[in-house]
This record gives C-alpha cells, structure tokens and sequence, in this order.
C-alpha cells in the first residue's frame, strides 16, 4: 500500500497463510496450543545443540532446605549464575496472586559471575521481589511457591525409601509454582537490548525467562532429594528419574499478562505469522510420506493420553479436553483408514476443520509442525523484531481512512450495546495490577487502561470522517494537530497495517469478554501446557514437564518431550 | 537512581497519561524524553521543571495548542514542547515532503531541547533540519543540525554575546539536498556529535540511565494517579 513502509517480512511470504479474519479471533488464540516453536521447546533445542553446561558450584541449604544456591550457565563465550534464596514461607502467607509478598523461593538469572558482594546485595533485594532493587548485570527475577501437597508428599516418600505414586504425582505435576518472572529492565535490571547485545544467548524472546523457570524446575528437584537425604540418611532415596522428568514447573498467569498482548501487536503479530508460516510450509511444501504419516499417528496418540491424564477442576476445561481427546483419536483413525496413500495433508486439515473443533484444528496444526522439522525450524531466527510504531504525517488523511476501511473493518462494526463495553481495565494501587472493573458499579472507570483498540479505531474513523468533509486535501499532520487524541492510534494503524496479522480482533470490553484466551495465547507461545483456567481470569499451567533434567540435554532428548504423559505408561490411550 | 530504558519508559507514559488521559499520544511523549535523558540531555528534569505548566495546560484542554498551519511565526506561551514537539514534529515532515521546505520561527517556546529526538523522525523521511535556539534572559545558544543521509542530529551550544528577552526557536527543514548552514560563531560550551549520541545511548543500556532521585520520585508520584484504590471487590476482579 503506498505510503505504508512494510515491516521486515518473513521468508516465503508468497505462501498462502490463513486469513486474519480466521486466525486473529480471540476464541481461536484461546485455542492454541504450544507447538515446536515455542519458546522453552526452541530453547532446550538450543541449550543441546551449542552444548550448554550447568554446574551448581553452591548449594548451601539447611536441612529444611532452606538457603540458598548459585548455579552457573556456560553458553558459548558467556558465564551466567542463577541465584536462588530458599525460604521458610508462613503457610498462611502463600498465595499465587502478584500481590503477595513473601515466597517459598525467589531468584535471579544475572551475566556473569556472583561475588560475595553481589550476593549480598541480592540477598537484600532478590526476596523482595518488585519492592527490592537489581542492577544491570541482572536479566531477570521471579519466584515460586511450594505446592505444598506434592512437596511433601514426594518427601515423605523419598524419606522413607519410597517412590511417589504416579498417580498423585499426576494431579498436579510440580512442586513449585512461578508467580511471576520479570525481565526486560524492570527493576533496574537489564533492558532488552541490552540482553541482546551482551547475552546474545538471550536474543530469542523470553528465553532467559524460560530458562529461569527451567532452573527452578531443576532446584525444586534437587531440593526434594536434599530434604529427603537430610531427614532420613539412612533410608531415603533420590527421586527416580523418569519422575523428575515428569515434574514441570507450575505456573500462575493472570491478568497482567493480557495488556502485553495489546501493546505489542507487531511482536504478536509476529509471532503469529510465524506460527501460520510454518504451518504453510508444512501444507504446501512437504509431502505425507509413510514414515511422516505414522510419526503424526503416534504424536495424535500421545496427545490423547496427555490430554486425558490433566487434572483440572474446572469443568468446563475438562469438558474441552477430554472432547480434544476424542476428536484427535477420530482423527488419527480417519488417517489410519485412508491408507499409506493418502499424500496431501491439505485434505487432512480441509477435514478436521469440517469436522471437529477449533481446539483440535488447532491441537492437530501444532502436531503438523512436529512431523516436519525439516520445514520449519529454520523459522527460529525470525522471532526477533525491533518494535517501532511510526506515524507517517505526510499520508492524506483520506487514504487513513481507507487503510482503516480495509484492514480495520471488523472495528468499525462493533457492538455498540451497552454490554459491549460493559467492563473496563484498571491499575491497582496493589502492584500495578491490571484487573477488571464492572463499568458504572465499581470506581476507577476515569482511570482506565487504553485497551480497547478497536474503539479508538472506530473513534478515529468517525472523527476523519468529520474532518474531510471539512477539508478534503488534509494529511495525517493536519489531523493530528486537530484531533491530537487520534495520534497514538494512527501510529498504530499505520504500522500495523504493514503486517500480514494486524491486530487481536476482539472487544475487550465486553461483559462476557474472557482474558484467559489472551492468556493461553501468549502461554502457548512460550510452550506451556496442561491449562487449568481458575476463573475467566487466571490460569494454571505447567511448564516444562517431560523435559530432560540439566545431565540430560542432548539433541534427542531436547526434541522428544512434548505431550507428555506418565513414565512407564503404556502407549494405548 | 540507575533506571533501565524500559523502566524509564513505563514511569513516564504513566506520567504523561495521568497527566493527559488519553488526549494526546502520551506514548510518544514518554519515548522523546526518555530519549533525551538516554543521551545526557537531561529531559527528565526539564519534564519536572514543568509538571506546573503541564497541569495548567492540561486543566486549560486546549491541546496541543499550537497554530502552526496558520502562520511561518507562532506564540507558544501557552504550550509546552513536552506535548507539543511530536505534533510540532509531524507537521514538519508532511509540510517538507509535500511542498520541499519549511521554515518556522516559535516564539516563547518552553524546552526546546524536545525537538531533538523529533529530528530522528526528520531523518527516516531523508528530510534535511537546522534548529536553533535560545532561551529568554539567557546567553547560551543551542544548535542542532540534521545533515543528509544522517541518521542522527549533532548538537551544540555555545556562548553569545546578547542573551534575547523572549525565548525564540528557529526551524528550517527540507527534503532537498542541502549544505551544512554556517553556524554563528561562538565559545562551544557542550557539544555531541552523532557518534558521542550513539555512545552514550550504548553506556546508557549497557549501565542504566541516570535519573536524579527527586525527579523519579515526583514523577511516580504523577504516574501513581492512575493507580485505583484497592478493595475486595477489585481483587475479585483479578480473579481472587
């Protein structure tokens, strides 16, 4: 489109991608499940390939597991130390929510190595979390909470010489849960670009945030069998290993997640096209071959059993896995029966969206991605993008209007019910919480976060209209010095209206909005699994598990642990 | 205190939106200073030196207040660049891509300094830029030059012999090739050339960004009057 400079675009863009109408609802984001781009699955990849070395140099517990430990990173040229401070933790002070205050365990991802200095200077601060100041030597901070019924239990068991049950070990599939992990300069530590240019290990979005989940992961593990060996030398036992690669790390995600996905719409629309390209390459450059077509069968399978061994307490999530599970099995039998000659896996996919839900179209796209590496792992350096909206003040205002018509339609048409905007999003005074506020019933309305996109796109629509009828001849410029309230969103549009995805279409003011669909969105991204939605507002989730342990990367095991499901477990659903 | 870019970022759109709402693009606002104060231009404290002037802009709702479209010369004594600059900014880029040049002469304009991470904008259009000013009552000239295919501006201020009683900013901007103006003479007091701009933006990231500790805290407390007061009934809106 003239006077639209185009962001930088990804290879094979000639490729037929979905279409955004399809692909950017919030009901099918909600859908998405982590596939061999995710971020913890790219970086294991990584880890293994340029042969990452993990050593614990200090594990200076008591025998509650109580102090703390330094790991250290050797990635290529460069030395990081993650610092983890193990607490005693007042039961009736742990809590998932970000407003907490105290935490089982809280850590520190930094470059370099940890003086004694450092490390006292951390002990001051680290605990403290979001009220504790870091430096830039610091890439990122978060902490964890015990799960306090499998940490026990596991101890007990370990204790006495025992292994855990599988079985209850399954229910919940950690022993810590993260509450949050901070990167990108907050708190003092290291900007982006600055994690970019000296820890070029980390140039992959998230990716010291994903390895610091991995490392507590790894401590929880440790710490289990140093509990157990300190209370009972004579007859404990470490935890078996195929256990501790069934245990993930646990996750709380709420709402502070979901404004990130509507500021940074060039990296989610990125991250997106990504997803869509690959899924592209697979359909339109790759044949089904036997050998692929029997790999899939088996991945379908494995994803059954997945989905059938998640605990979750919500119903209506059950509801939804447990019909995944029956619909992939139809699938893979569908597939079985049309017999080694079946070769185009644009029928399979024609079928499946014909047939079955979004949330197993999407399950069997993120299966696709698995058969074809060969397609689609070369697509790992295109996650990286310098986010900058830039206004173009020479364009007519007349062809903004007609960009916004074109590419922006869905916000022209929406709701104007008063359920439609029934809701709005705040900061609380409580951490900078974003949270939910009923609209007219609850304060805070005058105060809310600009969220809702197509609204201010519908806003500025209606006010260009006014102002060429004005003057048909005006540019951007004049607009914006007329309506300066439009000029944020202009940026937007206009740079937005360069990428192949655009915007999130979704009114997130409506009374029956669901965030967590932004949630599992933006989860999915990083490689998480096993969703366990709280309320329409947070979520569970374990990240991690089946991942080999620090002793165990290796190409093979780096590439084989997605779906998991129990150790030992037979192969049928 | 050392804040990081991003940090320092979220503190001043938080800022600029309490102080605004939603009527200007605040985000802009926020990433011009930021910018400054990333290259030793002291923007943060030139925003407090004017959170004042800002609030009664804000109450008067007349923004950003500038006619440039009317008239070569314009009054801002009732705006303030910290607003004002990106929109001052754009109207600049469109006149010079449209019509070749522009010139401009602002009268009482307060902080000037906000121009100039707008002429990084000027540079991505191939737009050519010569500002210069001087505050009232005062003897420091400061200059900033945009030259062809530069991707960044050089700054300098020198000592004059006259300080002016009104403050006057003077613009020239074009998309045609043009030469390097002759620069009055005068004692250089500070000078920073497009490589002194990138080290020092490169010692910024690589070490945090200097920002005076009354400065941050004036601005959080700003920023803070976004924050929503906490109750039960707003934790159940976080899910609890």
């Amino acid at each position: 489109m003239a006077g639209i400079e185009l962001q930088q675009n990804l290879k094979n863009q000639h490729l037929p991608l979905r279409p955004s109408e399809l692909v950017m609802q919030l009901d099918r984001l909600g859908c998405l499940y982590q596939y061999r781009l995710s971020f913890m699955r790219v970086l294991l990849r990584r880890m293994a390939r340029e042969q990452w070395q993990i050593e614990r140099p200090v594990f200076e517990l008591d025998e509650a597991g109580f102090g703390h430990a330094i790991y250290e990173i050797r990635a290529g040229d460069c030395l990081y130390s993650f610092v983890v401070f193990a607490h005693y933790l007042d039961p009736d002070k742990r809590s998932d929510r970000v407003i907490a205050n105290q935490w089982d365990m809280t850590v520190t991802l930094r470059l370099g190595t940890v003086s004694n200095t450092d490390l006292e200077r951390l002990r001051e601060n680290v605990p403290l979390q979001e009220a504790g100041r870091l430096d830039s030597q610091s890439i990122v901070l978060s902490r964890a909470n015990k799960s306090t019924r499998n940490f026990d239990y596991v101890i007990d068991c370990l204790a006495r010489g025992e292994q855990p049950s599988l079985d209850a070990i399954a229910e919940v599939g950690y022993l810590y849960r993260t509450t949050a992990v901070y990167g990108s300069g907050k708190f003092g530590m290291a900007d982006w670009q600055k994690v970019c240019s000296d820890c070029s290990d980390f140039s992959h979005p998230f990716s010291a945030e994903m390895l610091t989940c991995y490392l507590i992961r790894q401590f929880s593990l440790e710490q289990a069998d140093y509990v157990a060996g300190a209370r009972a030398p004579s007859t404990a036992v470490a935890l078996d290993r195929g256990i501790k690669r069934y245990m993930g790390i646990g996750n709380a995600t709420g709402l502070g997640m979901a404004p990130y996905l509507i500021n940074h719409p060039l990296l989610i629309s990125r991250w997106i096209e990504i997803r869509e390209t690959a899924l592209a390459r697979v359909v339109n450059q790759t044949q089904c071959q036997p050998e692929t077509r029997a790999q899939l069968l088996t991945l379908m399978t494995k994803a059954a059993r997945h989905l059938g061994e998640i605990c979750t307490g919500n119903e209506q999530q059950t509801q939804i896995n447990e019909t995944a599970r029956e619909e992939i099995l139809a699938c893979a039998n569908w597939l079985n029966e049309r017999g080694e000659n079946f070769k185009d896996w644009s029928e399979l996919l024609a079928y499946t969206s014909e047939h079955y839900a979004v949330e197993t179209q999407e399950l069997l796209n993120s299966l696709l991605t698995e058969v074809h590496p060969e397609v689609v792992d070369d697509l790992e350096s295109e996650f990286s993008l310098t986010e900058h909206y830039k206004l173009n003040p020479a364009m007519p205002a007349a062809q903004l209007r007609a960009l916004i018509e074109q590419r922006y339609q869905w916000a022209l048409t929406t709701d104007e019910s008063e359920d439609s905007e029934a809701v709005f999003w705040y900061r609380s005074e409580e951490k900078m919480e974003p949270r939910l506020g009923e609209r007219g019933f609850e304060p805070g309305a005058r105060r809310e976060i600009a969220i809702d996109v197509g609204r201010a796109v519908a806003r500025c629509h209606a006010d260009l209209q006014a102002a060429l009828k004005d003057d048909g001849t005006m540019s951007v410029a004049g607009f914006c010095l007329r309506s300066p309230q439009h000029r944020r969103i202009i940026r937007r549009i206009q740079t937005m209206a360069a990428t192949h995805y655009g915007d999130i279409q979704a009114n997130l003011l409506d009374r029956e909005v669901l965030p967590i669909h932004l949630l599992r969105c933006k989860l999915s991204f990083f490689g998480v699994g096993k969703f366990d939605p709280k309320s329409r507002l947070w979520v569970r989730n374990t990240m991690f598990q089946g991942a080999p342990l620090r002793d165990e990367i290796d190409p093979v095991s780096a590439e084989d642990w997605c779906f998991p499901v129990k150790p030992g477990a037979s192969a049928n659903p | 205190m050392k804040s990081s870019m991003n940090e320092l970022q979220g503190l001043l759109k938080r800022s600029f939106e309490a102080l605004f709402a939603h009527r200007l693009d605040f985000e802009q606002c926020a990433e011009d200073i930021a910018w400054l104060q990333a290259r030793g231009f002291r923007g943060v404290q030139a925003l407090c030196q004017s959170l004042t002037r800002l609030e009664q802009i804000s109450k008067s709702g007349d923004l950003p207040a500038l006619s440039w479209t009317e008239a070569a010369v314009v009054d801002a004594s009732q705006s303030s660049l910290l607003i004002a600059a990106p929109y001052l900014i754009d109207y600049v880029i469109a006149e010079a891509m449209n019509r070749g040049e522009i010139s401009l002469e602002i009268h009482s304009a307060d902080k000037p300094i906000t121009l100039m991470p707008g002429l990084v904008r000027l540079a991505e259009h191939r737009i050519s830029a010569f500002v210069s000013w001087q505050e009232a009552d005062s003897t420091e000239r400061h200059e900033a030059v945009l030259l062809d295919g530069e991707d960044q501006p050089a700054y300098r201020q020198v000592k004059t012999a006259k300080p002016t009683a009104v403050g006057s900013l003077s613009l020239h901007a074009s998309s045609k090739p043009t030469r390097a103006p002759l620069q009055e003479p005068g004692d250089v007091l500070e000078e920073k050339n497009a490589l002194k701009l990138q080290e020092l933006f490169a010692e910024s990231i690589r070490s945090g960004i200097e920002v005076p500790d009354p400065c941050y805290e004036k601005l959080s407390a700003v920023a803070n009057r976004l924050l929503v007061e906490a109750s039960e009934q707003s934790r159940r809106g976080a899910g609890a």
